[in-house]
Parts: C-alpha cells; sequence; structure tokens
C-alpha cells in the first residue's frame, strides 16, 4: 500500500499543471456550495440569535419587520413611525420586566447613532474595550469595528451628520465626546455609536443650548453646538417631554408570564403594537426558504454534472495510460497493485480537493462578519 | 534448462506449432526467422504472458503450463529476465524507480539489491543517468536501462526479443557484448531473438524458427 502511494505521489507530480488544475476545479465545486450553506446558516443563526435575544418590541403601527429591522440592525429607516416617551415611561411601570428606549435616525460618517439608556449595554451584555460608560449628555461610546473603522480614540470629538441642511433654523450638528469603546460582539451593536436619550433628542432637534453671554451678540441668538458638563445648563428642550419621540421600545420580560400579561396589555393599543422579533424574522425567514431549497437542488445538480465530468475525465486519464497498464502486466505487477495506485491516485486529488475546499470555506467563514458589513 | 514439447498457439489465422524445444542451464540460445514467424509469439509465451493453448513448459522445476495467471505474473517478477521490443519504462519514474519498480511492488528492494543496482549501472554505463526520465535517455541508453531492469534480482532465466533492434550497429554491439557478458557471469540460461546474423557465433547455440516449427 505504501509503494501504491508513493507512486501516486511520483505520477502526481509529473502532471502539476493538470493535476492542479483538476484539484481547482474540485475544490471550487466543492467550496461554492459548501461555502454558501455554512455563510447562510451562519447569517441566518445570527439574525436568530439576535432576535432571541430580545423577547419583545413595542413600537408605533407599521410593519413589523420593517420597526425590527431598525430597532436590532438599525437600518435607520427615518421614515418610521414613533412612539412617544410616555408609552416607556408607562411600560417601565410593569413589574418584571425590563425596558429600554431606543431612537435611531441620527448618523455620524453615515454609521448609525444611537439614542438609548445604560441598561441597554447591561441587557445586551455589552461591555467596555477601554474607557468609560457615558455620564452625561454630550458624550458617546462607540462599537468596537465602528472604533477602527473611523479611528476613533477616547476624548476624540466627533460632530455628528447634519440631517438638517437646508433648514437654517433647526439645531446645527452637535459635537460629542467619546468616551468608551465596546469590546466586540459579533452584532449591529459594533458599527454604532450610543448616546444617551436626551442627546439624541438634542441632535433631533428638539433641545438645544445657548452660548454663554458675549458682549457682541445677544447670547439668544447664538446656539451651542457642543454639549459637555459645563454647557449642560444652557441647554433645554421645547415642548412636553413624554411626547418626544422614540423608535421602539425593547422590552425584556423576566418570566414567561411577564411576557403574556404584556403583550396581552397593549393587544388593543390603537398607537402601538407588541411583538415577538424572533418569530417575525422566522417568519420572515420561512418565505425565503423555498428559494433556498431551490438554490441548493441548483448547487447539488452542478455539484453533480461536475462530479460527472470528473468521473469522464479521469476515465479518458485511465483510457490514456493503457499502455502503462500493459507495462504494469508484462513487469509482473498484479491486478490489485494497479487498482491501489490508480485508487489512490484519485484519493490524493479528492483530498486535497477537499481539502482546499475546506480552506477557502474557513477563510470565507472567518471573513463572514467583514462581508455582512459589506452588506 | 527450458524445455518445450508439442507447444501450440492459436490467434486469428496464425498458429504457431513447436514440437520441441531445449535450452541448456546457462546456455545462451540465439532465435532467429523472418518476421511473423512467431518469434515474439514464442518469447512471450516462454515469458508466461501469452496463455499457452496446447503442450508444456518446464522452465527449471517450474511447469509453466499449469500456472495460473497470477502466479505466471509472479514468475515473471521473480524468477524470469526479460527484454522486450517495447521498453515499458513508465515515464513518471527516473531510471533508477522504473529499475526497481517491479520489486519494489513487492516490497523486496533491501540494501544488498539497490548495491547490486549501482554495480550492475556502473557496468552498464548508467549510474550518471539513474535520476534522470526515460525520456531523457536516448533509445541505447533506455535498452541498458531495460537490460539492468531484467538482470537485477540475478534471475537464472532470461528471454530477450530483439535487444538490440532499432539501435546503431556500435551501440548494438555495445548491448550485445554487456548481455552476454552478463549471462555468463550470472550463468543464466537465455533465449535472445535476433535478426543480426552476423554475429550469431557470438551465442552459445543457434536455432532458426524454421527448424523449430512445424
Amino acid at each position: 500500500m505504501i509503494y501504491a502511494l508513493i507512486c501516486a505521489c511520483r505520477s502526481i507530480r509529473a502532471h502539476p499543471w493538470r493535476n492542479a488544475l483538476l484539484i481547482c476545479c474540485l475544490a471550487l465545486t466543492i467550496a461554492c456550495p459548501l461555502t454558501l450553506f455554512v455563510l447562510g446558516k451562519h447569517y441566518q443563526q445570527q439574525m436568530q440569535a439576535r432576535t432571541q435575544q430580545t423577547p419583545l418590541i413595542a413600537s408605533a403601527l407599521g410593519s413589523t419587520i420593517d420597526h425590527i429591522l431598525n430597532a436590532l440592525y438599525f437600518s435607520n429607516d427615518t421614515h418610521q413611525h414613533t412612539l412617544p416617551w410616555k408609552q416607556f415611561t408607562d411600560a417601565r411601570l410593569h413589574d418584571h420586566c425590563h425596558a429600554v428606549p431606543l431612537l435611531t435616525g441620527a448618523s455620524y460618517h453615515n454609521l448609525p447613532l444611537i439614542g438609548t439608556s445604560r441598561d441597554y449595554f447591561t441587557l445586551r451584555q455589552l461591555s467596555l474595550q477601554t474607557g468609560t460608560w457615558p455620564l452625561f449628555h454630550g458624550e458617546t461610546v462607540v462599537g468596537a469595528n465602528c472604533a477602527t473603522t473611523l479611528q476613533l480614540t477616547i476624548g476624540d470629538k466627533i460632530t455628528c451628520d447634519s440631517n438638517n441642511s437646508f433648514r437654517l433654523a433647526t439645531a446645527q450638528p452637535l459635537t460629542l465626546l467619546v468616551t468608551g469603546i465596546l469590546e466586540e460582539a459579533h452584532s449591529a451593536d459594533d458599527t454604532a455609536l450610543f448616546v444617551d436619550i436626551h442627546t439624541s433628542w438634542i441632535i433631533a432637534g428638539l433641545g438645544h443650548g445657548h452660548k454663554a453671554s458675549t458682549a457682541q451678540a445677544d447670547p439668544a441668538l447664538i446656539m451651542d453646538d457642543t454639549l459637555n458638563p459645563s454647557s449642560q445648563n444652557r441647554f433645554h428642550f421645547h415642548g412636553h417631554t413624554e411626547n418626544f419621540p422614540l423608535s421602539a421600545i425593547l422590552l425584556f420580560p423576566e418570566t414567561e408570564k411577564a411576557a403574556t400579561l404584556l403583550s396581552a396589555r397593549y393587544q388593543s393599543d390603537s398607537q402601538l403594537q407588541i411583538y415577538q422579533p424572533f418569530s417575525e424574522i422566522t417568519q420572515l425567514l420561512t418565505i425565503f426558504s423555498p428559494f433556498t431549497i431551490v438554490i441548493a437542488l441548483s448547487l447539488v445538480l452542478t455539484a453533480l454534472i461536475c462530479a460527472v465530468l470528473f468521473v469522464l475525465i479521469f476515465s479518458l486519464t485511465v483510457q490514456m495510460r493503457r499502455s502503462e497498464r500493459h507495462s504494469f502486466f508484462i513487469l509482473g505487477c498484479s491486478t490489485a497493485f494497479v487498482i491501489r495506485l490508480y485508487a489512490t491516485e484519485l484519493s490524493l486529488l479528492l483530498l486535497a480537493a477537499l481539502i482546499c475546499a475546506l480552506s477557502v470555506t474557513a477563510f470565507c467563514w472567518s471573513l463572514a462578519p467583514r462581508i455582512e458589513g459589506l452588506i | 534448462m527450458i524445455t518445450a514439447r508439442d507447444l501450440i498457439f492459436r490467434y486469428d489465422t496464425f498458429q504457431l506449432s513447436i514440437p520441441s524445444l531445449t535450452i541448456e542451464s546457462g546456455q545462451c540460445l540465439a532465435l532467429t526467422g523472418p518476421s511473423g514467424s512467431g518469434k515474439s509469439t514464442l518469447a512471450h509465451i516462454l515469458a508466461g504472458i501469452l496463455p499457452l493453448q496446447k503442450g508444456c513448459i518446464n522452465i527449471g522445476n517450474t511447469a509453466l503450463h499449469t500456472l495460473t495467471e497470477p502466479q505466471r505474473r509472479q514468475f515473471r517478477k521473480t524468477t524470469c529476465g526479460f527484454m522486450f521490443q517495447e521498453f515499458a519504462l513508465l515515464p513518471w519514474m527516473t531510471v533508477q524507480q522504473n529499475i526497481v519498480m517491479p520489486l519494489a511492488s513487492e516490497n523486496a528492494v533491501t540494501a544488498p539489491l539497490l548495491d547490486r543496482l549501482h554495480q550492475l549501472a556502473q557496468r552498464c554505463a548508467l549510474t550518471d543517468l539513474l535520476g534522470k526520465k526515460p525520456q531523457q535517455l536516448s533509445t541505447g541508453e533506455q535498452q541498458r536501462a531495460i537490460l539492468c531492469r531484467a538482470l537485477l534480482h540475478e534471475p537464472p532465466y532470461l528471454i530477450a526479443d530483439e535487444p538490440t533492434a532499432h539501435l546503431d550497429p556500435q551501440t548494438a554491439a555495445e548491448i550485445r557484448c554487456l548481455l552476454l557478458d552478463e549471462c555468463k557471469r550470472l550463468h543464466t540460461t537465455a533465449l535472445i531473438i535476433t535478426h543480426d546474423h552476423s554475429h550469431l557465433a557470438d551465442y552459445d547455440a543457434h536455432l532458426s524458427m524454421l527448424e523449430l516449427t512445424v
């Protein structure tokens, strides 16, 4: 057997380019469906894991999927209807349930800037890589990938994107102080920035500050664009806070019973809808499952065609090597030895192709978070 | 000693009938005859490549006609050396790997065997060519390589089918001398098919197919 292996290696080495090409073709044939399957499963699990982490979401009426994408993956859909802050204060009163407010819509370098409360980090089990949690309005913590991409460090000052370019009378973009960088969480939190809900309202133009009095001008006419501990007192909101907007409320009931009671409580609410993101996303994924099956079938068919082509190539090669088999015969080598030699050659080629295919799949798997980012 | 009695081999319209053939032990017998007279067929039958349809062949103590196909393969590999017109050298092996291949497939390559290979290669002026591929060798060098392969296991019997065919006179003479010297040295019983009538005196005996067949 060892001699057959040695001979097989020699035979393969004698035609390096032909065999390398064959291995590449085979490897790609295996790698393509395998990678698609693995990545598909990965994203599906990622999606479901995020929804499983969030038992309930309360949002304004409208498409639940749009609200979920906005609340869990920060799709920054600014056309969503909002909930009044009062709904959050009501939800907070429920026993055995943690409620987290969420306001999306703002951005920094087109990355989502989320207004929330400190509970968000606790309930999402996010920890700080470096720095501190925001203590004052105007402070922000940034996701790990966000910090890397934008090269942000503690103490940096960032000015959020302006979404009111043509409305000169509204608040100008606010400057924020980076106080913390989050640990990588392999979720949408990695590519977002977080501020407290009051800061996000100021960014949205619901509150503003005035510069300290100067000799040149009436301070009431000069807006302050930096919110820090010393300027906090000069910032104020206009209107009733209880009507201020929220994109969604994330609800974390402690028990099944609390979840059921909460769902029942809001079932007939005319302003608010409450739903389980996991079941909504699973329902969405089931819509795609027939397409997945069609894609899987087409890939299996392609693999089958490639396998048939491979068998054809190998049988043609065996035919071409008839004189070689005759040589083995007249030299007295047994038929079993020749079969062993060809089987070993075939096995080595398949093994090499399999190793290449698995390497390609592993490489793509390692790139999955980046690919996810690109998507 | 090689003896054959009442050999009959038929293939399509061709028929080979040999009532009797004897090659004495240690004798180098030259076999001549016109093309198509059955010289190569006889060589293939004696090597156990073609199955015998009728008659009996005894090579030493082995009754070749009683052996099964796998046994005949084993016989070729261990007991009988042969040189055929087709060199049967594998292009993806070096000359050395080709020479030891029949024994290596039996895991029978030992240090003394490799020593013998190097001595034989030296005598055949192949030492520098052992690491080369067959296609890098001239026809004469390839002939020397298959001579090495035929004699490596010091077989008591050798069958050579036109070992000097396609060679220029000088190279043919070199190969012939080498073959006969090695057979003498190893006391090998040899049947050598040749068309070269001018050197029949170099062999111990000479037979024509016309004398052998009926």
